[in-house]
Order: C-alpha cells, then sequence, then structure tokens
C-alpha cells in the first residue's frame, strides 16, 4: 500500500481537530436538540438529504451565534428559530419548494403541526410495534431506505424492481404502517 | 393540475414531496389543496411526520437499544454498531465544521454532498461489481466505476515514484487507495463520486497527462486535454436511442474580425434534408472555459439530447449551431475577457456573433431569422457571454439561457436598470418581449456558484422579470447539470 494524494480542484474535505470545550458544550446541547431540530425542517422540507442539508447549515449558524446563547433558556427553540430561517432561504432558493409553501401553507402548516403535536405524539408512539408486524421483505426495503440508506437505485437492483416500483413499494409500506398506527391508537383510546 | 382529497393523486403528491420528487406542477396543485383544505393538511401532517420519525428516529430499527450520545472525539474509527457509527461519523463532521468556523470565520460549505451520502466515508471496501467508464477507448475496462459510485484508475509507470488523479468538478473526498504492484501498476480507488461527467487527468511524478485509456476531450478547468469517466445517472434521455436522427455538420467559416478560420458544430434535426421547404429556429450555445466547440456535440451530447426531445415532441425541430467561446482580434490576448464589473466583457466574440457568425447560419442553413425564432444559451462562463450577448443584442435573441452562471458580470453588480445596455430598465416591456429567461445550477455546485446564481435570480425576481429556475437534483459544476439544463431550456422553446 502506497499512501498518496488525490487532489480535488472542488470541494475538499474539511480538517479535523479535537473540539474545545466550548465546543464541546455546543455539541451536546446541539446533538441533544438534532432530531427535534431534524424534525422540525423536515415538516416544511421533508426530502432526508435536503432536511439534513438545512440542518447542517444551521448547526454552523448556530455555532457562530452560540456566544448569544442564553444557557437558562431551553436550546430546541432557540436552535428552531434558526432552523427556521435556514429553510426559508433554502426554500426560496427552489421553485418548487416554493410552489409547495407558498401563499401562508409554511406558516400554516408549522402553526397546525404544533396543535397537532400531542396528537402527532400519542399515534407514532406505535410506530415500532407497526414496523415489526411488517412482513420481511417490507421490513428490508423500509430499513434499507431510511436505517441503511442504501440509495434507491441499489434498493431497487436488490429488490428486482424498478427504481419508481420501489417508490411506490415504500409508499404502500408507509400507508401500511399508518393504518397500524391508527389501528392501535384507537384500540388503545377505546381501552 | 387539481388534487382532489382524499385521492390517489394527493397519495402521490404527498409521497414526492417525501422522496424529493414532486414536480413544480404537482407541488403548486398540492399548495392550492393545502391552503384550502383542513383535512389534507391534517393528513399531509401526519405523513410527513411518519416518513420523518422514519427517517430520524434510527432506534425505531434497533428494538431495545437505549439512545446514547456518543463523546465526540475527532478522528474516532466508526464502531461496530452501525447506528453509533453513523452518530460518530456526524459529530466528528460537525466538529471539524466549527473548528473551521472558529478559526477561520467559513461559513457554511456542504460536508456531506447528498450524491455522497448514501455510503459513510469509512475506509475503502468497495462492492465488487466494477464496470468500465462508458467514455473509456474500446476494450479499456479501466478506469471502472462500481454501484456506490467508486472508481478505480489503473495506470501503468513503472519507474515513477507518485502517481494520482486529478478530478475536477467532483465531491470526491479524501479516502480511497493507491497501491502498486511489482509490474508497476498504480491502481487508485476513489471515494463515492457525485454522478455525471467528470473530467480528470493523471499526475505522475509531478507531470500532469490525459489517461491513454479513455477518450480525450476538451475541457477540464484549464486549457488542455483530458480524460473523462462518466458516473451512471439511471436516466437516459441523453443517450442514444431508436429515435429519428438529426446530423452534426462541421462549417467552416472566415472570421474577419479575427483574420482566422472558425469552425462551428450545427445540428440539423431529423428530416432537415427531406423537406426543403421547412425552416427551423436556431439555438446558439456556447461552452466552458478551457473547452471548445467541441464540447457540446462530444460531452454536451447534444445530437441525442435533442433526437430524443423531439421523438417525444417535448422540443420542436430546431438548429443548433455550437461554435468557440473566444474570440481575439490579431494580437488580442487569448482570454479576449475584460474586466469584471462591465457588462461588455466579450466584445470581440460578441461582435463575431452577431455580425458574422448568426448571418452565416441565416445564409447557408434553412433558419427561421428573426428574433423570435433565435436563442443563445451557455455554461458556466458560456452563461456569462449568452447573458452579455443575447441581452444586448435583444433585437435579434428572444431567448437566454444562463447555466451555472460564473464569470462575466458578478451577480452582486448586476442592476436590471442599467447591466446589459439597460435592457430591462422597463420590466413590463421587456417581459413582454423576452421568450424565455433561464437560469439554472446544479444543487451541489460549489458555493460561489450556487450563490451567484442565487443572487441572479432573486435580482431578477425582486425586479419583477419574468424567468425560468431550474435546478439540477445532485449534480455539481459538471456536464450533467448542463445537459439536463438543455434539456429543461430546449424544451421551453420556440412554443407559439
Amino acid at each position: 500500500m502506497v499512501n498518496g494524494s488525490i487532489l480535488v480542484m472542488q470541494g475538499s474535505g474539511l480538517p479535523v481537530s479535537a473540539p474545545t470545550a466550548e465546543q464541546q458544550r455546543f455539541l451536546s446541547l446541539f446533538l441533544r436538540s438534532e432530531k427535534e431540530i431534524f424534525r422540525y425542517v423536515a415538516a416544511l422540507v421533508p426530502n432526508s438529504t435536503d432536511a439534513e442539508d438545512i440542518v447542517q447549515q444551521t448547526a454552523v449558524a448556530l455555532w457562530e451565534k452560540f456566544y448569544a446563547y442564553d444557557p437558562n433558556q431551553p436550546f430546541t427553540p432557540w436552535a428552531c428559530r434558526f432552523a427556521l430561517n435556514k429553510a426559508r432561504q433554502w426554500i426560496e432558493r427552489r421553485q418548487r419548494w416554493q410552489a409547495l409553501l407558498e401563499r401562508g401553507v409554511a406558516e400554516e402548516l408549522e402553526r397546525r403541526r404544533e396543535e397537532l403535536r400531542p396528537e402527532l405524539e400519542f399515534r407514532l408512539r406505535h410506530l415500532e410495534t407497526c414496523l415489526e408486524k411488517l412482513p420481511q421483505d417490507q421490513r428490508a426495503l423500509v430499513e434499507g431506505y431510511y436505517y441503511r440508506r442504501s440509495g434507491i437505485e441499489k434498493l431497487a437492483e436488490s429488490s428486482g424492481r424498478t427504481v419508481a416500483a420501489t417508490y411506490k413499494a415504500l409508499q404502500r409500506i408507509r400507508h401500511a404502517l399508518q393504518l397500524c398506527i391508527e389501528g392501535a391508537a384507537r384500540a388503545k383510546g377505546a381501552a | 393540475m387539481k388534487i382532489e382529497f382524499p385521492s390517489r393523486e394527493f397519495d402521490d403528491a404527498v409521497a414526492a414531496v417525501c422522496h424529493g420528487l414532486a414536480s413544480e406542477e404537482e407541488a403548486r396543485a398540492l399548495n392550492e389543496l393545502l391552503r384550502l383544505h383542513m383535512g389534507a393538511r391534517d393528513e399531509y401532517i401526519l405523513r410527513v411526520e411518519l416518513h420523518t420519525r422514519l427517517a430520524s428516529q434510527l432506534d425505531l430499527f434497533v428494538p431495545g437499544t437505549v439512545h446514547e450520545f456518543p463523546s465526540v472525539a475527532a478522528g474516532t474509527s466508526p464502531a461496530p454498531h452501525r447506528r453509533a457509527g453513523r452518530k460518530v461519523i456526524w459529530a466528528a463532521a460537525l466538529a471539524a465544521c466549527i473548528a473551521v468556523v472558529a478559526a477561520i470565520g467559513w461559513k457554511m460549505q456542504r460536508t456531506l454532498p447528498s450524491t455522497t451520502r448514501d455510503t459513510p466515508p469509512a475506509r475503502v471496501a468497495s462492492l465488487d461489481d466494477w464496470k468500465p467508464s462508458v467514455t473509456n477507448r474500446p476494450g479499456e475496462d479501466y478506469p471502472r466505476i462500481n454501484s456506490e459510485r467508486r472508481v478505480q484508475f489503473r495506470i501503468k509507470a513503472p519507474n515513477a515514484n507518485h502517481v494520482s488523479v486529478i478530478i475536477a468538478s467532483s465531491d470526491m473526498g479524501s479516502p480511497h487507495t493507491i497501491t502498486r504492484s511489482n509490474d508497476g501498476i498504480w491502481t487508485i480507488t476513489t471515494s463515492p463520486i457525485g454522478i455525471g461527467f467528470h473530467f480528470y487527468r493523471v499526475l505522475i511524478d509531478g507531470v500532469s497527462v490525459a489517461d491513454p485509456a479513455t477518450q480525450i476531450f476538451r475541457g477540464g478547468g484549464g486549457d488542455w486535454l483530458s480524460s473523462a469517466i462518466e458516473i451512471p445517472t439511471g436516466e437516459d434521455f441523453h443517450e442514444l436511442k431508436d429515435v429519428p436522427h438529426g446530423e452534426v455538420r462541421e462549417q467552416q467559416y472566415y472570421s474577419r474580425i479575427t483574420d482566422s478560420w472558425r469552425r462551428a458544430f450545427v445540428y440539423t434535426p431529423p428530416g432537415y434534408d427531406r423537406d426543403l421547404s421547412a425552416r427551423y429556429p436556431v439555438l446558439y450555445l456556447l461552452h466552458g472555459r478551457g473547452e471548445d466547440e467541441t464540447s457540446w456535440p462530444v460531452q454536451g451530447r447534444v445530437n441525442w439530447i435533442l433526437d430524443n426531445l423531439i421523438s417525444e415532441q417535448r422540443a420542436r425541430p430546431m438548429i443548433v449551431v455550437m461554435d468557440r467561446g473566444i474570440a481575439v482580434r490579431p494580437g488580442e490576448p487569448e482570454t479576449s475577457f475584460r474586466q469584471a464589473g462591465d457588462t461588455n466583457q466579450f466584445p470581440t466574440l460578441e461582435e463575431v456573433f452577431v455580425t458574422e457568425l448568426v448571418p452565416m447560419i441565416d445564409q447557408t442553413f434553412r433558419t427561421s431569422p428573426d428574433r423570435e425564432h433565435r436563442a443563445l444559451a451557455g455554461l458556466s462562463v458560456g452563461a456569462a457571454q449568452a447573458f452579455a450577448i443575447g441581452l444586448r443584442h435583444f433585437d435579434k435573441f428572444a431567448n437566454v439561457g444562463s447555466f451555472s452562471f460564473a464569470g462575466g458580470l458578478p451577480a452582486r453588480s448586476f442592476d436590471p436598470r442599467t447591466s446589459y445596455g439597460g435592457v430591462m430598465m422597463d420590466a413590463d416591456a421587456f417581459n413582454r418581449q423576452m421568450r424565455v429567461l433561464f437560469l439554472s445550477v446544479g444543487e451541489d455546485e460549489p458555493d460561489r456558484v450556487l450563490s451567484n446564481v442565487e443572487q441572479y435570480y432573486r435580482t431578477l425576481r425582486d425586479a419583477g422579470i419574468d424567468h425560468v429556475f431550474y435546478e439540477s437534483s445532485a449534480t455539481g459544476h459538471e456536464w450533467h447539470t448542463w445537459r439536463r439544463s438543455l434539456r429543461e431550456f430546449a424544451s421551453l422553446l420556440f412554443k407559439n
């Protein structure tokens, strides 16, 4: 094995160095809130890779303003304000997302999601049980897509479907999960 | 398009949004429904939340595990457990990101580009499903690409001390291996690379050369001949298909302005030589820095894209002219660019285009010789040239396209009231006369290009200038962005 370098003209990697105590404190807070920030962003921009990009941009913006953070206040709402700004900037640059979220729809979705939050939590607590009930092939597909992030082409190839059919299969699985969750929530409510 | 609720269209549209696949038309129809229908809105929120939980709550897939936050240690190897491993990688990337911000006030950079996110940036452990790049010379097995979008190069250099590869416009990260066999064959394996067409050069003991295993292309950022790899996209709009084909002709003409012979490639659509009474609109295309008139017909695959679009009736039959984007008077420097900030930065090229090329094409081919049936577009610095020439000669071009605008008049200096000869001073008048004004960019392009295009877009929007903006998903500053941009732009042209 000979070590060598590949020169990249655009888009090089980042230097990695040990974090300072301040960075450690920020990372600790950020990582605790990361999932909630992601969900907050994904409610507006549901595509995972796009939402992750926005969360990354948010992380950098948060660090730049971390000196202004009041440790007596909860971190997540403070962070979500930045996330909302980043999401808006991101949406503004993309015509089809603008088309989806313009004319007050973004604000209405955000407001309504907040109202529905207890209901969403109540229903989605059954998600893990419902996932376990999926047939093996469906479970493998959903795990490949969401957990292993295998990429849709690879999943399509390994399952012998076309890419379009794979997306459709994922849609059907989510629908089955939704029915299962609603059934479980109804049963729980009736009990 | 209208979406009812409940309906299959609603189901499909929400799924398309979740997967980032919704078209603008679909998005607009969904917006209309969500604005007016509270039940649809609640259902949309629930479905998106379900999708989002699956994407973010990874412990769902590992029953019985307790979620813990890893300690952050830069350079930590991924843990055996996948979930923990991913978390460490993310934390390390974030730590690195913070370190850079803290050190030099660095602004946001894409640390995990979407095109490579599928595969964690771990040590190379490549899948063994390699296929030769389609850009290889016949019979050459290397460079080859696997389904993870890693590339493997093989270079014979028995006396070399160091061999590496320079890849332009890629988001290739650092993990890779270089091995040397006893007989002097160097094998270089990269980390995953973004989809599309990438120029590269081989560096042998500091000397940069093209790889003899591939076809040779003009381009790659410098004024040189490059090799190239083509990372599969899963799309076929730019592939050779069994449809009626046009022809690419080579047209020489003498330029009195430059005192030299120039060459343009001209695509004529299927049927051009059969119906001799038909006249056609014309699209002029400009290439990027370091390229020439071969770029659009070779790596741009103009003829196949147009053949396919015309066959699907997505584009009107048209002539496409691809000339060299550099024109210099005797004694002028080769760049022929003027200082940034000047909207007329390409004066010699502009003069050649307007007074020599366009008249020559109109005299030689059966064109519809008016502004309504003429379009001009370019990529990168060619995009800047298209704006500079097309907008300053509004009487000759009613359609102008800019793909990945770079170089030329920077967006920060662009003022619709005065730039490009003040053609946009009266937005309403401009909108009435302009048929298509088009901007595009690749989602994974470098920030300097993204922000330049974004600022152009905002300035046009704020000035009330009608235009179309297209973003190419998961592509960088490379040819697949421009092939897709051509597909979109050509589909809009000459419709009335």
